[in-house]
């Protein structure tokens, strides 16, 4: 069946197998392998993208549901002008840390929480990565002043068998000042970040009966 | 379509427990329609005795909208700690009764507010109650030709509180036990009225009716101490999965129901 999706605000377009879930679409049509295969039965949020804003497991979706829709993964986090992971990585980084502009990566380009993960070292071997900054994103949205308990509450659904956790509820709670700190101030006389009329509602429809 | 291709065509909604089962080879439709395109089955509409729900109204969405719950925000605070958030976006309601799995949390709250359901076929519509719907694991009294189209909860009055506790495995994991405890409580701390209703160790949600006659008149601290032993000497667990015995799950809910009454009392105190 033909399908389109706009990744990261790209429309992809692809004929693919009914049965072709979300994740392979991501990861084999559009190519973006940022987003992780883990466990298949959304328990372990490695495969979380964002499905019209809303954070999804993207094994636990098929391509065909996501038909006409948007879906961000973790490579439309950073701005563009960001360096590509192959420039920064090299065999003589690994095991030690490294500034971000030492590898030559404009901070400023990353989203806060990409930068804050590299701070606190917020990860090990990387593969719940990409999941936990979805997972985040989507939260800190939502909720720009949360509690370590809201951030831990909000992870319930991604696994890292590596951390312990603390690293990232760090670094989440810190990306989360950071992004208040930068908040534009809203006038609240003003229509500016107010929601639209019907944004938030759910909508409605005439009982049947 | 349901009737005239019966057997061969499957409805999926948000699909988070149809992809579970098509990827582990349990079920094979050769094809599914996608409810979700149907805005005749989306939304919520406030009437004066009951909420009207679309069966493809997803956890998050009624998560989002406490203020119109019937039963004053106690089906929001329900459904906000089921799974997780990325699951709740898209589960629906709908797919949760239909799947009418006794681990899930949906039918036994459904059961405990009376909610009714809506089923349709080409030409013929119909309102089942809950407490008629649940048949069993993966049983209800929807005909494969049959829609769920409509979920009627009535409104209840505002001096009932409400709890809800469960017990699984995992902290995401569905309930091997749970239990939705409602009450009226009169000046004297004295309840008046109890409605109690068991999930997860039964095959479909039940009611536990004699327990809910010697709540009346009784003191809070007497349900404290007998209304978890009560509630497990009356339900007789029938759930079997290789794991975890009856005997184990009717171990839970003496627990799991101190739980829900605590719950409903802090609701008390809210």
């Amino acid at each position: 069946m033909q399908i389109e999706i706009a990744v990261n605000g790209t429309p992809v377009r692809a004929d693919v197998d009914p049965r072709t879930l979300l994740l392979d679409f991501v990861r084999d049509v559009a190519e973006l392998t940022g987003t992780r295969n883990g466990c298949l039965e959304a328990r372990c949020g490695c495969c979380s993208v964002l499905l019209d804003g809303g954070l999804v497991k993207s094994c636990n979706v098929l391509a065909a549901q996501a038909n006409g829709r948007a879906v961000d993964t973790v490579e439309g986090l950073a701005s563009s002008d960001a360096t590509s992971v192959e420039d920064t990585t090299t065999e003589g980084s690994i095991g030690a840390y490294r500034p971000l502009t030492v590898r030559g990566v404009d901070p400023s380009a990353l989203h806060p929480l990409q930068t804050a993960f590299h701070e606190l070292g917020a990860l090990q071997c990387g593969y719940c990565t990409s999941g936990m900054l979805m997972t985040l994103c989507e939260f800190l949205e939502r909720e720009p002043s949360p509690s370590e308990a809201d951030v831990r509450e909000a992870l319930r659904g991604n696994l890292c068998r590596c951390t312990g956790y603390q690293s990232i509820v760090d670094a989440a709670l810190l990306a989360a000042e950071r992004m208040r700190e930068t908040r534009p101030v809203v006038d609240v006389g003003s229509s500016v970040g107010k929601p639209a009329a019907d944004s938030g509602e759910i909508p409605t429809a005439p009982p049947s009966a | 379509m349901l009737e005239r291709d019966r057997g061969e065509v499957d409805p999926i909604a948000g699909g988070q427990s149809l992809l579970l089962a098509l990827k582990a080879r349990q079920v094979a439709p050769r094809r599914l329609v996608n409810l979700m395109a149907v805005p005749e089955l989306a939304g919520v509409r406030v009437a004066d005795e009951h909420l009207w729900l679309g069966p493809t109204v997803t956890y998050a969405e009624l998560v989002e909208v406490p203020e119109v719950d019937p039963v004053h925000g106690f089906i929001a605070r329900v459904v906000a700690n089921i799974a997780d958030r990325a699951v709740r976006t898209m589960a629906t309601l709908g797919g949760a009764i239909c799947q009418a799995d006794p681990a899930f949390d949906v039918p036994v709250l459904m059961t405990a507010v009376d909610a009714s359901f809506e089923l349709s076929a080409a030409g013929a519509r119909r309102r089942v109650a809950a407490a008629n719907f649940f048949r069993g694991p993966s049983s209800t009294a929807r005909a494969p030709e049959e829609l769920l189209t409509g979920i009627f909860v009535p409104r209840k009055p505002p001096d009932w509180h409400w709890g809800f506790a469960k017990q699984g495995m995992r902290v995401h994991d569905a309930a091997l036990a749970s239990v939705v405890l409602g009450l009226t409580i009169d000046a004297d701390d004295l309840v008046t009225a109890g409605t109690v209703v068991v999930g997860g160790a039964v095959g479909s949600p039940c009611h536990a009716p004699e327990t809910e006659r010697w709540c009346q008149g009784r003191a809070l601290d007497e349900l404290e101490a007998e209304l978890g032993p009560r509630i497990a000497a009356e339900i007789e667990p029938d759930v079997v999965s290789p794991r975890f015995s009856t005997a184990y799950r009717q171990r839970l809910v003496p627990g799991v129901s101190r739980r829900a009454l605590r719950h409903a009392l802090e609701s008390r105190a809210d």
